[in-house]
């Protein structure tokens, strides 16, 4: 390494440039790869256009790998693939269902007077096709057990450990945090823990964040295990099905929460802003926007799992 | 598995596959040498990402082979597949060189005497 500072080994360069790539790619291009940069680089430091090339490119091949993109991987690596991804859609999901559950909670109490069959039939929509997706991805767990139970004892246990190690701690911590928040708001009044108290609401997002860490490290685990297993035919079709009724409930959910809003919106405005019944305040609320922008992007994820999914299906048939 | 025997579609030249196999036409060539080597003939600059990523798909495809190293340096050849989808690559976009071309020879010929009378002041 020279003096100056602008040249340097760049094996350790190298190999971190590496990991943006999947582990099988590395297995077979890994060392001529890291030969090629260390030859172009010749120890200077990579720029960073240097840089977002294997970036893109090292991602690209993750998405490959993950039979998301392309046709380089199986049709049965495809269609696990296009599951995963609603899976993982439906975890983000999650989050803001969770915060439209909080957000309309007591909705039905809120009118005096006028017709409030459409917000109705909106909610019980949207709560039945939650409880319908929650029973799909249980089912879809249950499906793969006996295959996880064999990958288990057949020593698969190191391989996730870490994982579900922060899954646990994450999921400890978020039943921590809600319980305490439970017991704390049962001392506060109604406008303590709506408004007036500014430690309450700071832990209330500390709580909601611990949330969406836990349901993201959960996920990862469900990912980590489901790419790992040796899954048969028959569980993947089960699978794969399971996969599509989840995708195509998530931009249904989506709809409904949206109608729920316009329904609440031009008949009980006053629940969505809190303010006294039979005001006329604004039906904009900013964190309902929030909740549909995220349920939107989950959606859409979803159904590019669902799309994945069926175009391979016809192939898994014929393989 | 070899999968492609003919180009894509509008196949444009300084498309990775393109630039990739068409510098192993001349010979095998590891990754350092194929990116010196296609920035010396096309004056393009490969980064390490798209090449390596079009090395990887062409050799899915069956369009090169790897060859045995005694280093890291792994060299790659043209397959007998890939020659073949090089030459009808290079007919496609022959073809359309010589129709530019043509048409552009056309529209010369067609512009020249229009052009002579507006230059000289004297409107159709």
């Amino acid at each position: 390494m020279s003096t100056d500072g602008t040249r340097r080994g760049t094996g350790p360069t190298s190999r971190s440039l590496l990991r943006w790539y999947p582990a099988r790619w590395r297995a077979r291009y890994g060392d001529e790869f890291m030969a090629m940069i260390e030859d172009d680089l010749g120890g200077r430091r990579p720029t960073l256009r240097y840089r977002l090339s294997i970036a893109r490119s090292g991602l690209s091949e993750r998405l490959r790998d993950a039979g998301l993109v392309g046709n380089a991987v199986s049709p049965s690596e495809r269609v696990r693939g296009g599951a995963l991804t609603v899976l993982c859609a439906f975890a983000l999901f999650v989050i803001p269902g969770v915060a439209f559950a909080k957000i309309s909670e007591h909705w039905d109490q809120s009118f005096h007077r006028g017709p409030r069959h459409v917000p109705a039939v909106a909610f019980n929509l949207l709560a039945s096709l939650a409880g319908a997706c929650g029973v799909a991805v249980a089912l879809a767990a249950f499906a793969l057990l006996p295959t996880f139970v064999t990958f288990v004892r057949a020593g698969g246990w190191p391989a996730i450990k870490r994982r579900v190690k922060w899954a646990v701690i994450a999921t400890l911590a978020t039943a921590t945090a809600v319980g305490s928040l439970a017991v704390w708001a049962s001392h506060l009044s109604s406008h303590q823990r709506n408004t007036g108290l500014g430690w309450y609401q700071l832990s209330f997002v500390i709580a909601a964040a611990l949330f969406a860490v836990a349901v993201a490290t959960w996920a990862a685990v469900a990912v980590a295990v489901t790419r790992r297993l040796d899954v048969g035919s028959d569980q993947l079709k089960a699978i794969g099905v399971l996969a599509v009724l989840v995708g195509v409930c998530m931009p249904v959910m989506t709809a409904a929460a949206a109608l729920w809003w316009g329904s609440m919106a031009t008949t009980a405005p006053w629940f969505l802003a809190g303010t006294p019944v039979g005001s006329s305040p604004s039906p904009w609320a900013t964190n309902l926007l929030g909740v549909l922008v995220v349920m939107t992007i989950a959606s859409g994820a979803g159904i590019f799992g669902v799309l994945r999914v069926i175009r391979s299906w016809s192939e898994l048939e014929v393989a | 598995m070899p999968r492609a025997t003919t180009p894509e579609p509008r196949q444009r030249p300084n498309d990775p596959p393109i630039l990739i196999l068409t510098s192993l036409a001349g010979g095998p060539k590891h990754g350092h040498a194929l990116s010196k080597d296609i920035e010396g003939f096309a004056g393009v600059v490969l980064g390490p990402g798209a090449l390596y990523g079009a090395i990887t798909r062409l050799e899915e495809r069956g369009l090169i082979e790897p060859l045995e190293s005694d280093d890291r340096r792994r060299p790659y050849r043209i397959s007998a597949t890939g020659s073949a989808y090089l030459a009808a690559a290079v007919d496609e976009m022959q073809r359309l060189a010589l129709e530019g071309a043509r048409r552009l020879a056309v529209a010369d010929k067609a512009s020249v005497p229009r052009r002579g009378p507006r230059v000289a002041g004297s409107p159709a």
